[in-house]
């Protein structure tokens, strides 16, 4: 065996060292043993790339070793021509690449233009319920469920085609049966020696399709449930105003046309059952405001409170004028809102103001301030002040304090205030002392003008 | 005055009729309690050969078979009848229904009072509206021969 060994720079010994000696005396008896089956070759007249490992100083390289044959002018081979390259970076980080993709806990699978399986990390295995041996070489379509498969495929050639990643969800049977979804990305790599391929990282959202699942029959449940009690309001307000309209009226109709026979007692007797009457009418008519502000509802946009209050105080102007009444007002901000019920909030409070008055000319006052990224907005008033144990129940459907000789009204008007603001995310409240007037506050969302913030109805 | 109230509800037509008897004017009050039955007194059918024209009709919407709304749609299609008054009558302050109504050319649309006091107050204005104020159409006695 000729050997003109052309080792250049091999372990650090310098050209001077090296050259003219024999290949065997050179390298280390390891290393001679890994290239000497190659070298062979070589020398048979076969070009060969190869792998070692070297030991360099204190490191180990991988160094990528070529040997081609030199010829003669007749074809004889004289000798080999060798090339190393130090590949350890290369190989390093492909050793880093390849512990992320085993470590990563998302899966991740690379497959070839054919729909065969190339590689795949642990994550994905676990995921599919398979074996490296199992899917290594493996036709990818065989695992895919069968409805999703045809789409699944298109999907694939569409990355393919288009050089796009793309995203999708499948799912795969697993052997033992059970289906898992899949959220997929799919992206089209060029892989050394097998060209075009696909790598795809594998997300199971089994327990997250099973919650949106859940999620949209609570929805829907909801729903359902919302529009069969607006039906009830409805056939509240329709079908049971009607009887009771024959009790009121035919109740008046029949003292109207029998006073001279009806004796006092009688006539007593009547006006308690007319007067049973209208008061169920207005505690259904007022039962169905309150329903209204949960189905009536506009979308929230931005409202100018100056403009709301200026029309109300048009609409409540005969009573004011009626109670003597004066209104004053702060300049009043903008806020998100939905205009017709905060109209029905201010109108409620200034109505109640004119209500329970005092001696008194009553005197109101609205006003405005911040309360950190909210408006707090206040109707103030001189009038009969309202007991610190009542403040809360005052709130609650139709709580009223005085006998219905004394003040009128069903007590539905704050509830339907507290609605309203709780719609609008907001608190309300009264800050009172009997004898020395009320004032009730309650707190709305600052207008913030798109794009930071859309307007959203709160339901 | 003739006026044909199409209501279903006997208690209802009997304060209509109650509350039209309180007033001064004298008023025929004409009642039918179907919508079929309506138009066949709007067209001199057979029940209702010798039935003058109302000067107002009063009518419910909410009416078995034929409905209000369809009643209100026929007669104010019909070339000769779409001349006479309609004022609906009827328990529903519903937006649509109102729309519908006035959709159809319904002359005016009034809901029924919580009371009896209201209603009487109520009856008396459109009465007087519609016998002192409002002029009536004139129908002429080739008109009536066209309705048959």
């Amino acid at each position: 065996m000729s050997n003109r060994p052309h080792h250049l720079a091999h372990g650090g010994a310098t050209p001077g060292e090296i050259v003219g000696r024999r290949v065997d005396e050179v390298l280390d008896p390891a290393l001679f043993s890994q290239i000497q089956p190659q070298l062979q070759r070589a020398l048979a007249g076969e070009a060969v790339t190869f792998e070692v490992e070297t030991p360099l100083g204190n490191e180990t390289r991988a160094m990528q070793v070529s040997y081609v044959p030199e010829r003669d002018a007749a074809g004889n081979v004289l000798g080999v021509f060798a090339v190393a390259i130090d590949v350890t970076p290369l190989r390093r980080a492909e050793q880093q690449v390849r512990t992320v993709m085993e470590s990563s806990p998302l899966g991740v699978l690379v497959i070839d233009a054919q729909g065969y399986c190339r590689a795949a990390n642990p994550a994905w295995h676990g995921i599919v319920g398979l074996t490296p041996e199992q899917t290594l070489g493996a036709k990818m379509g065989g695992f895919l469920h069968p409805e999703d498969h045809d789409r699944v495929i298109d999907e694939r050639n569409a990355v393919l085609a288009s050089g796009e990643p793309g995203v999708g969800e499948h799912r795969y049977v697993r052997p033992d049966g059970t289906l898992v979804w899949v959220r997929r990305h799919i992206a089209r790599l060029q892989l050394e020696g097998y060209g075009a391929c696909f790598i795809s990282t594998v997300e199971d959202i089994t327990e997250r399709r099973q919650l949106d699942q859940t999620l949209a029959a609570r929805t829907a449940e909801l729903a359902r449930s919302n529009e069969e009690l607006e039906r009830f309001a409805y056939v509240a307000s329709h079908d049971l105003q009607e009887p009771l309209r024959m009790v009121t009226s035919y109740g008046q109709l029949l003292v109207r046309r029998h006073k001279a026979r009806l004796d006092a007692q009688a006539q007593e007797f009547l006006g308690f059952m007319v007067d049973g009457g209208q008061r169920a009418q207005a505690l259904i008519a007022d039962l169905l405001s309150l329903a209204h502000v949960g189905s009536q509802a506009l979308p929230m946009t931005p409202v100018a409170l100056d403009s709301v209050l200026a029309d109300v105080l048009r609409q409540l102007e005969p009573r004011i004028r009626d109670a003597g009444a004066t209104v004053t007002h702060d300049a009043l901000p903008s806020v998100a809102a939905d205009a017709r019920q905060i109209g029905q909030l201010l109108q409620n409070l200034i109505v109640n103001v004119l209500k329970f008055r005092g001696k008194l000319a009553p005197l109101i006052h609205v006003g405005a301030g911040r309360e950190g990224e909210a408006w707090r907005i206040s109707v103030s008033d001189n009038g009969i002040g309202i007991e610190p144990r009542f403040q809360t129940r005052i709130f609650e459907m139709f709580q009223r304090l005085h006998l219905r000789t004394d003040y009128e009204g069903t007590g539905i008007g704050l509830a339907i205030c507290k609605k309203v603001v709780e719609r609008h995310g907001g608190r309300i409240g009264v800050d009172s002392e009997p004898g020395r007037g009320s004032t009730f506050f309650f707190t709305l969302p600052r207008y913030i003008p798109a794009p930071v913030a859309k307007a959203e109805a709160i339901a | 005055m003739n006026i044909l109230l199409v209501e279903d509800n006997p208690a209802d037509a009997r304060l209509v009729r109650e509350a039209l008897a309180e007033g001064e004017m004298s008023v025929e009050l004409h009642w039918v309690s179907t919508g079929e039955a309506a138009l066949e007194f709007l067209r001199r059918g057979a029940a209702f050969r010798a039935a003058p024209t109302p000067d107002l009709v009063l009518l419910d919407l909410n009416l078995p078979g034929l409905s209000g709304q369809e009643v209100l749609k026929e007669v104010k299609s019909d070339p000769v009848l779409r001349s006479i008054p309609i004022v609906v009558l009827t328990s529903s302050a519903a937006p649509q229904d109102i729309s519908a109504a006035y959709h159809a050319h319904v002359n005016s649309y009034a809901v029924k009072p919580a009371d009896f006091e209201r209603f009487l107050a109520m009856l008396a204005t459109i009465r007087s509206y519609w016998l002192t104020v409002a002029l009536p159409p004139k129908l002429t006695s080739r008109d009536m021969e066209q309705i048959k």
